[in-house]
């Protein structure tokens, strides 16, 4: 009758104890991650959009690099960029059958059109990556944020995470379904130190690779000399964090539909607060729970547990 | 069923067919101490069982079609909208509405509060349940549904708030699974399990509110992945988790509330007196703990909105429907509550109940689906995934009956009537005495 | 699947292998004609006119720069350049690199720290840039094939002409 058993005490003590010590190492990593400025080596691409003519050839050597499936169009047709879906919502975005696409975007700013390359930002600390929990993604030395279907689940948390929405999913595969996403040509060429198809490809050098470090120079330097041509801001040197693939632009960016709300700094952050208190809890309420419970019946007296036991006796009988 | 309860029949209560003392098989519990004509005779009678073909006949298919086919013949497949209804609802709806198992635990077994006792095993069950078919619309909504095991085997994502979700969430299932189990040990008459299971008691209600805490808070983390897509005014990073274990505390009383309330309704046959006389008054008692979980979540809704500095946003369309989940789901039940619990009217309160689970509904659909890519376009769910969740739910439905009609989660399990004054009152768990005292009781009587 | 990939980096490197007219110190005549031949495996080559050119633009450091050591039209440039010396290489390649992605020359790039010109162009980029500006500011002729016609290969490249798709369909992200 004097609160519980010791042994039974340290019998649910151990237990807590046990998941505890689990959840602690998965709060570790987090807490590690605190201070990561990306990888030093890490190569990227400066996109300038003052450069791009719209050609789509970036388009055409991604799919015959990776060997996407054929498109509906030729490569060569602009009438692609008149498409509009959803009410005229959105332009074109990367799909299962392309990791890249270009549009165009008349601005009020400008007379001339401006395109706009589009593909996976390759984020210094990948949204999707600290959302997997089966660490399908892998963000390598060299900058590219690649993925491994082998060990997807498919619960697409990653879509959900990306700032850019740039994932998509073989939705209609029943058996092999995946993540498609542009990989910076990681096994086919950047692993070896060459630049990805698009790159290599774009008539107009309006993508230059090199190390981000390099490149976030670079982008600055071309504002300076010429900061009438430029709006004075790097997409992507600070947004969620740092991105790979960085953006020039001479309109604003919220006019070729870039999402110019992102938080700067990385998306992991926003889970941190959450993991820190996991620890916590784990520590914590086990003990203050028995303590309540231990409380609870001490409160109450045997007396009154006792009447209490009659009361539903009686109304048993 | 009703009919033959009008003719006095009497459905399987406890070890022993009480005419003539013989043990009831585990046929004649299925069938409820009928016979297999009487059975199909009351299956086909009642037009429930009629609607839940028709829904099954529809649904199963569609599943089936769904495995097939891949996930994008049911769903809308977009890439901007990467979940649907299955976890909108399967998922984020479905926990917050089992959080009952662990917060009766709590009171019950922990602060000692035994008036609820009648209604634990009912709470315990909806937990057990709405967690079980959390799983099944998780099973529907992978891609590979066949590697849900990975992130405990595979390969672990340690850093993922989804990664604990996952963990707890099957370790949490364990644990009501064992604490269910109870009442299944004691329907299937192996006594020795079922002590064993009771003296656990303790370490499994806190191991449920450990869990419980961190998942339900995890699910509302999840969302902080997503900052520019889910709308500001369902947003905020430092509360998320802290809105979701809030709101999952009244959904899960309000759960209780509702589903007894159905209860009562349609099975009241099924229930003991113990449940009948005492459900009015547990009601209110739920009712008082659901309103002060109401009131804090309005208050820490409030500081979410004063510390985000999100006034601005009330006044556009997506505000509108921000206040009417407010009011709909928080302010008018918390009156409501108030009033029934002044006036003793229980009505009033199951009324109230079934509208906070609706808000809640509203809550968790407008963070998941509704609102997402605010910015961007609406989508809403296909025919053929409305359909299936709708079949898993009446799926879930059915278990659910197909338990409460058995297993003694509303009544209370009869072995002996020597033996029943000696184990009806509640056991305590600090002393194993009353338990060893009936299990010998057990031994001796089945020797 | 994978011949068709080293069959494209072959491709890849043979189009980069430049013809270009041979440079001419400073002080030597202009050529009459350049042959421009970078992207060779999708374009045929693109015999420029260098005399027509001259006659359109006088001021030669619209595109030599500051090689010829008179002065430099760019005020950004002639910050520097106002009053430098004439170069001993004036070719366009003898700057702009055909491959400027390599890790020797980005190593090169980064690691000089007398140089000041670290984001030069590629040579098809510094072409393209060049060309399609003047072209497009002075109304000539600006679609890919005014300048160089496409070869089968470009067909199958672009999956244009015979090797456009069959499938139908707009190709948009949700059909």
């Amino acid at each position: 009758m004097s609160g519980i058993s010791r042994r039974k005490f340290l019998k649910s003590t151990v237990v807590a104890g046990g998941s505890a010590a689990a959840a602690m190492s998965s709060t570790k990593k987090a807490f590690a991650m605190k201070e990561f400025e990306g990888y030093p080596e890490s190569m990227g691409v400066l996109v300038d959009l003052t450069r791009c003519i719209g050609c789509r050839t970036c388009e055409a050597a991604c799919n015959k690099e990776h060997g996407l499936p054929e498109p509906a169009l030729p490569f060569d047709d602009f009438s692609v960029f008149d498409q509009v879906f959803h009410e005229g919502k959105q332009k074109r975005r990367t799909t299962e059958k392309a990791y890249t696409v270009v549009n165009r975007y008349e601005t009020k700013d400008q007379g001339a059109p401006v395109y706009r390359k589009l593909q996976c930002f390759h984020c210094s600390e990948p949204a999707c990556l600290t959302s997997c929990f089966v660490n399908a993604y892998t963000k390598t030395k060299e900058g590219a944020v690649i993925y491994n279907a082998d060990v997807c689940v498919g619960c697409r948390m990653c879509m959900v995470a990306c700032p850019f929405s740039m994932p998509a999913y073989t939705y209609d595969s029943a058996l092999h379904p995946q993540i498609i996403k542009c990989n910076f040509c990681y096994d086919s060429r950047l692993k070896n130190g060459k630049p990805p198809a698009c790159v290599e490809a774009c008539p107009q050098d309006a993508l230059t690779f090199g190390h981000r470090k390099t490149l976030v120079k670079t982008a600055h330097e071309r504002i300076k000399a010429n900061p009438k041509k430029y709006v004075d801001h790097v997409y992507g040197e600070t947004e969620v964090g740092g991105t790979s693939w960085m953006y020039l632009s001479s309109v604003p960016f919220d006019q070729v539909d870039f999402n110019t709300t992102l938080q700067h700094h990385p998306i992991l952050d926003n889970t941190k607060s959450f993991l820190g208190i996991v620890p916590m809890v784990l520590g914590i309420w086990p003990a203050m729970f028995l303590g309540f419970h231990l409380l609870a019946k001490g409160g109450k007296g045997e007396k009154k547990d006792k009447e209490s036991k009659n009361r539903v006796e009686v109304q048993g009988e | 069923m009703k009919h033959f309860i009008k003719e006095g029949f009497k459905p399987v209560d406890s070890l022993n067919d009480p005419t003539d003392g013989h043990q009831w098989s585990i046929m004649q519990k299925l069938l409820l101490g009928l016979s297999p004509k009487e059975y199909f005779q009351q299956l086909r009678r009642n037009p429930f069982n009629w609607f839940l073909f028709m829904i099954f006949a529809v649904g199963l298919p569609v599943i089936v079609y769904r495995y097939i086919n891949g996930l994008g013949s049911v769903m809308h497949g977009g890439f901007d909208y990467p979940w649907g209804l299955f976890l909108g609802f399967g998922l984020f709806c479905m926990v917050p509405l089992s959080a009952s198992g662990f917060l009766l635990g709590t009171t019950v077994e922990l602060f000692g509060h035994k008036g609820f006792k009648p209604i634990l095993n009912l709470a315990l069950l909806n937990g057990l349940l709405g967690y079980f078919f959390a799983v099944v619309f998780l099973l529907v909504d992978l891609g590979c549904p066949w590697r849900l095991y990975y992130p405990m085997v595979v390969a672990w994502g340690t850093a993922a708030v989804l990664f604990l979700v996952g963990w707890h969430v099957a370790t949490y299932l364990t644990v009501q699974v064992l604490e269910v189990s109870e009442a299944f040990f004691e329907w299937i008459n192996w006594p020795t399990a079922k002590n064993y299971i009771h003296k656990g008691t303790i370490g499994l209600t806190v191991a449920g509110i450990i869990l419980s805490t961190l998942h339900q808070g995890a699910l509302g983390t999840l969302l902080t992945y997503a900052p520019g897509k889910v709308h500001p005014l369902w947003y905020s990073a430092e509360f998320m988790w802290i809105f979701f274990l809030c709101s999952a505390v009244f959904a899960g009383l309000c759960m209780v509330i509702a589903v007894s309330t159905i209860v009562k309704k349609t099975m009241a046959w099924r229930c003991g007196d113990e449940f009948l006389d005492n459900l009015d008054t547990i009601t209110i008692g739920l009712a008082k703990g659901a309103s002060m979980a109401l009131v804090t979540y309005f208050v820490i809704k409030l500081i979410g909105l004063i510390h985000d500095n999100q006034w601005s946003y009330l006044a556009t369309g997506w505000g509108k429907l921000y206040m009417a989940e407010i009011f709909l789901g928080v302010i008018l039940p918390v009156t409501l509550f108030s009033f029934g619990i002044r006036r003793k009217s229980v009505g009033l309160i199951r009324f109230t109940a079934f509208l906070t689970i609706g808000g809640l509904l509203m809550n968790r659909l407008n963070t998941v689906l509704i609102t997402f890519n605010w910015n961007l376009y609406q989508e809403w769910p296909p025919l053929l995934e409305t359909i299936i969740s709708v079949t898993i739910f009446f799926l879930f439905v059915t278990v659910y009956r197909f338990i409460l009609y058995r297993l003694p989660i509303l009544y209370s399990w009869k072995t002996e009537p020597a033996a029943e004054l000696v184990s009806v009152p509640v056991p305590d768990l600090a002393d194993p005495s009353p338990a060893q005292a009936k299990q010998q009781l057990v031994s001796e009587m089945s020797s | 699947m994978k011949s068709r990939k080293r069959w494209a980096l072959k491709g890849t490197i043979v189009a980069l292998c430049f013809l270009v007219a041979p440079a001419f110190g400073a002080g030597g005549e202009p050529p009459d004609s350049v042959r421009i031949d970078s992207l060779s495996h999708l374009y045929n080559g693109v015999d420029f006119d260098h005399e027509l050119h001259v006659g359109v633009e006088e001021d030669c450091s619209v595109c030599h720069h500051h090689v010829f050591g008179n002065g430099v039209a760019d005020k950004q440039c002639a910050r520097c350049h106002s009053n430098s010396k004439g170069t001993t290489s004036v070719a366009c390649r003898d700057c702009h690199v055909e491959d400027p992605f390599t890790v020797e020359y980005l190593t090169k790039m980064e690691t000089d720290p007398n140089r000041y010109h670290v984001d030069i162009t590629g040579l098809k980029g510094a072409y393209h840039l060049r060309c399609f500006t003047c072209h497009i500011e002075m109304e000539a002729p600006s679609e890919c094939a005014s300048c160089h016609e496409r070869t089968d290969a470009g067909d199958r490249f672009y999956r244009s002409g015979k090797y456009a798709p069959t499938g139908g369909g707009t190709g948009g992200s949700h059909e």
